[in-house]
């Protein structure tokens, strides 16, 4: 390479995958969607910060002093906290469902975070060195995966959410600040227990492909010229299986808020604070008593971040995967 | 494509047997005469009598057995009647030594334990036999308290007995049920063939209501050695019903007794003898509850009870049509009963609703122990943040009634208007509750000790989400007076490990009576009773103790209901217990049964049933019409998916062969 060329600018390879993206109109609008869902989450997070005492969602309508009963109410125009009807305890559904946007992403996030995070590191630890640490992943993984997954996570929520384990939480402080007022013990638990639970999948993938990624020629030249495997393994092994990371932190998104519900619906999961999981809970006796509403809100809000969030992962799949390139 | 059409045709085959099983609905088939048709929730463990205590084996005993007294079918608040004494007891001034006449001419099951197979005279000795085997250590009674302490010499004969039978096994015999049992027994003797004697060790007022207990019913020592350890399958009585069939983990069959005694339905409009004190009986005329007076039992030609564990298929046996009787599962309550009423469904079939006032009390138990919750106002202002109505209405759907004291209604004891933390309309009192809390050195709900509000625990023995809903209300509400609420979640031995450890400060629970005598329930907040006992708040108060004492020993008489008044009023003084609600349990019974009256108490109403067989064909038939078209619609989907996926199919194998 001389001086005298002109260097080609190459396209950066994320502009080149939302340029793929951007081909499906779909797409972009569930990501408007996903967005959309996220600042709600967002500010439904800031209001709880800045709320003193007595959470207004906690609180029923007719303590507030507005004129409508303290019990089970149809959709009604009387104030905007009715707009969505009121719950069987005469609290706002609109306000629940907002806050429970929050308890989603926080899940969502976290849960699907850990998640990646422990298949990621440990994929790329069995795929890069092999050998015994291969085997003692695999090992790992397979016990794991041999568990049936609903009794892994009903298992696992309950020996997290008493003993030992909640009483660290609950003491746990930074500088005087307790963590369990900001995130409940509920919601940590559910999060600890998703992301302990669904790595499996991620973690074989990474594997699999850093096998592939650590034979390959560049790879050879790196190791040839010297470069420490860490090295070796985050700058040149890593960015080439992240997009299966990316990926699979979409899936796993949507199945850490499912792992919510399922949990809440079964009373092991989020319990200090609305959550969707809570109000489809409630459903199964309220239904029949001609109480559609508040499963209605909680079902369409679950369906929309769903739809959106499978949606995006998808087009994101055939954006990034270098295989499916043009 | 050979490949294909075979896979179509075992589809096709099979869909065709599917079609076949389900064209006969009918699940007894073959079933001659009028037989009642029940289901049991769980399974019946054990038929011999000192082990019967289950719900389930209940049920069948009490059809097959009897006892020396019977609940009177009708008449509520409960009342005794003689079943095989021939008239109630006569009992000795000192309130010790009762008198049973026994009824004559009764005779057993007839049955392969007696020679010929009939069935011979039940004599007092019979009875003899039985209550004596109750404290046979070898039968390994569950019902040994109700005697235990109360019958003269019984105990030491017990004792004694033990000794006895180590000795005897250590010397390498076998012991059954029956070794030593003709041992003399002073407390339990036969004067004659048809008088009976019993005399208690102390006087003991509940003693009758034992006696109307499957744990006292009378059986011939025939069939205990006949049939040994079977004897748990194979029951031998006196009662209308006997055993045709029993498969411990499907159905029982019973068949009516032949030679059944002449019992009959009362007759108070004709028969004088029949209108008992306190009984009003013209209203179970007028209500169509007593429809067959004077008649002789059994007034059908047997039963079958069916052991369907899930609420399900319980639920549907009974929207079918096919079975008589239903406690509505608490998930298919809303289709059954609508607040207080049935169902359109329901009520369009003539169903008819019973609602029983339970007899128990729900209560939110405080442990008086705990270092916070032995703060007595701090009590009182909890109990008073409650609105009461609202639990009514909203967590039990009106199938509940306030509770005033921890003594329901109907049993004596019970005193209307004395409510000191709960006020006149059951609603909350917010600024008293903040009076008191303030007293309590907490005031608006602030714990001196940190600057914070107070912080309580609140105990849920389980995940529902009708635990959850109660629980959170129970955190509004006192957050209404300034304290917050830590729901806690438990299985249920967790909770009760941390009841016994006394590691707890409130919980949900609930007290179901075993007979109606209020000591049953007051016997929960005795002192000696404390944890790791059944006083699960831990009260400890020695004037209630002193009167508790008193009364135990006491017959039923106004003095002692004054005890118990002075007891329930002390309760409510002292709020050991938040007391809740007393809840409404929902029988559903067909249009075609009459004569039963349901109850929650015990299982003898059972007896009195009558059937309109004629009216169950026809109506179940009416009801069970098939709906054949969602069968049509699913064919005509799989058949043009597959065919249009055999279409897709051969056109690509074209297009291949035209590359090719």
């Amino acid at each position: 390479m001389t001086q005298a060329h002109a260097p080609i600018k190459p396209r950066s390879p994320a502009r080149e995958a939302w340029r793929r993206f951007k081909r499906d109109r779909v797409a972009v609008v569930c990501l408007a969607l996903f967005s959309f869902y996220a600042l709600t989450a967002g500010s439904a997070q800031v209001i709880e910060l800045f709320q003193e005492g007595t959470k207004l969602y906690d609180m029923t309508l007719a303590e507030q002093g507005i004129d409508v009963a303290e019990t089970a109410t149809a959709p009604s125009s009387v104030h905007w906290q009715a707009w969505w009807g009121t719950t069987s305890a005469g609290k706002s559904v609109l306000l629940r469902v907002f806050h429970g946007t929050k308890v989603a992403f926080v899940v969502g996030l976290c849960g699907a975070g850990l998640s990646v995070l422990i298949g990621m590191t440990l994929g790329l630890l069995a795929g890069f060195f092999g050998r015994k640490v291969d085997l003692a992943v695999q090992y790992l993984y397979q016990t794991v995966a041999s568990i049936p997954y609903l009794l892994l996570l009903l298992a696992l929520a309950f020996v997290v959410r008493q003993g030992p384990v909640a009483a660290a939480y609950n003491e746990f402080s930074v500088g005087g600040l307790y963590l369990s007022e900001y995130l409940s013990l509920g919601l940590f638990n559910i999060i600890v227990v998703i992301g302990l639970t669904s790595w499996v999948t991620l973690c074989r993938l990474v594997r699999a492909e850093t096998m592939k990624v650590r034979e390959l020629d560049y790879v050879q030249a790196a190791r040839s010229l010297g470069m420490g495997e860490l090295r070796i393994m985050f700058r040149h092994v890593l960015p080439n299986v992240f997009h299966l990371v990316i990926i699979n932190f979409s899936l796993r998104f949507v199945t850490a808020i499912k792992s919510e519900v399922i949990l809440t619906f079964l009373g092991v999961g989020v319990d200090k604070e609305p959550s969707w999981g809570q109000m489809i809970a409630d459903a199964k006796n309220e239904l029949m008593r001609g109480i559609w509403w508040p499963l209605l809100a909680s079902g369409v809000a679950l369906f929309g971040l769903t739809l959106a969030v499978n949606y995006v992962g998808d087009a994101l799949r055939d954006a990034l995967d270098p295989r499916l390139k043009n | 494509m050979r490949a294909v059409l075979r896979l179509l045709l075992a589809l096709l085959a099979s869909l065709g047997l599917v079609g076949l099983s389900s064209c006969s609905p009918d699940p007894y088939p073959g079933e001659e005469g009028a037989i009642l048709h029940m289901s049991l929730r769980g399974l019946a463990k054990s038929l011999d009598p000192p082990v019967i205590g289950v719900e389930y084996s209940n049920r069948i005993a009490s059809q097959v057995y009897e006892g020396l007294l019977a609940y009177h079918p009708y008449a509520r608040p409960f009342q005794l009647m003689p079943a095989l004494a021939e008239q109630m007891p006569t009992v000795s001034e000192d309130g010790m030594v009762y008198t049973f006449p026994i009824r004559q001419g009764v005779r057993f099951h007839d049955d392969a334990c007696f020679e010929g197979g009939t069935g011979r005279e039940v004599t007092a000795h019979d009875f003899v036999f039985s209550l004596k085997r109750l404290g046979h250590p070898k039968a390994r009674s569950t019902g040994w308290w109700l005697f235990e302490g109360k019958v003269a010499g019984f105990d030491a004969w017990r004792e004694t007995l033990i000794a006895d039978i180590e000795a005897a096994e250590t010397a390498g015999e076998t012991v059954d049920t029956l070794w030593g049992l003709d041992r003399d027994l002073p407390g339990i003797v036969a004067v004659d063939d048809h008088t009976l004697q019993i005399t208690l060790a102390e006087p003991y007022p509940q003693f009758l209501w034992t006696l109307a207990m499957n744990y006292a019913v009378v059986y011939p020592r025939e069939a205990v050695e006949h049939y040994g350890k079977e004897f748990r399958n194979h029951p031998v009585g006196t009662g209308p019903f006997q055993l045709a069939e029993y498969n411990p983990v499907y159905r029982v069959l019973m068949e009516k007794n032949p030679h059944y005694w002449d019992n009959r339905v009362p007759d108070p409009a004709n028969v004088p003898a029949d209108r008992l004190e306190g009984w009003d009986w013209q209203a179970d005329i007028d209500e169509g509850r007593l429809t067959h007076p004077g008649e002789r039992l059994p007034l059908i030609d047997g039963i079958e009870m069916r052991f369907i564990l899930e609420d399900q298929p319980r639920w549907l046996y009974f929207k079918s049509g096919h079975t008589d009787w239903l406690i509505p599962p608490k998930d298919n309550s809303a289709e059954a009963i609508q607040g207080k009423e049935l169902s359109p469904l329901m009520a369009s079939r003539n169903v008819r609703l019973t609602a029983i006032a339970e007899m128990g009390t729900v209560y939110t138990a405080l442990n008086t122990d705990d270092e916070v919750m032995g703060n007595v106002n701090l009590r009182r202002a909890l109990a008073l943040a409650i609105d009461h109505n609202w639990t009514v209405d909203n967590l039990y759907s009106g199938n509940a009634q306030v509770a005033e004291s921890l003594i329901p209604p109907g049993i004596a004891g019970y005193e209307h208007g004395y409510h000191p933390y709960k006020t006149a309309d059951y609603s909350a009192d917010i600024p008293r509750a903040k009076e008191l809390l303030a007293e309590a050195g907490y005031p608006d709900g602030i714990d001196p000790k940190t600057g914070k509000p107070l912080r309580l625990r609140f105990e849920n023995s389980g995940t529902s989400t009708t635990q959850r809903h109660f629980a959170e209300r129970v955190r509004d509400e006192f957050r209404r007076i300034g304290i917050e609420v830590d729901i806690i979640v438990n299985t249920w031995p967790q909770m009760n490990e941390k009841m016994r450890n006394r590691d707890y400060q409130m919980a949900g629970l609930a007290w179901g009576f075993d007979y109606p005598d209020a000591q049953n329930i007051l016997q929960l907040l005795y002192g000696p009773n404390q944890a790791p006992g059944i006083n699960r708040s831990n009260y400890d108060n020695p004037e209630f103790d002193a009167l508790y004492e008193q009364s135990s020993t006491m017959s039923d008489s106004p003095e002692r209901t004054a005890l118990y008044q002075r007891m329930a009023r002390m309760v409510a003084d002292d709020v050991p217990w938040i007391v809740r609600v007393h809840r409404t349990r929902n029988n559903l019974q067909q249009p075609w049964v009459s004569g039963a009256y349901y109850s929650e108490v015990h299982d003898q109403w059972v007896k009195y049933a009558a059937l309109d067989v004629e009216m169950r064909e026809r109506l179940v038939a009416e009801w069970n019409v098939p709906v054949r078209w969602p069968l049509g619609v699913f064919l005509l989907l799989f058949f043009g998916i597959l065919g249009g996926s055999v279409v897709q199919a051969r056109r690509t194998k074209g297009l291949q062969k035209v590359a090719a």
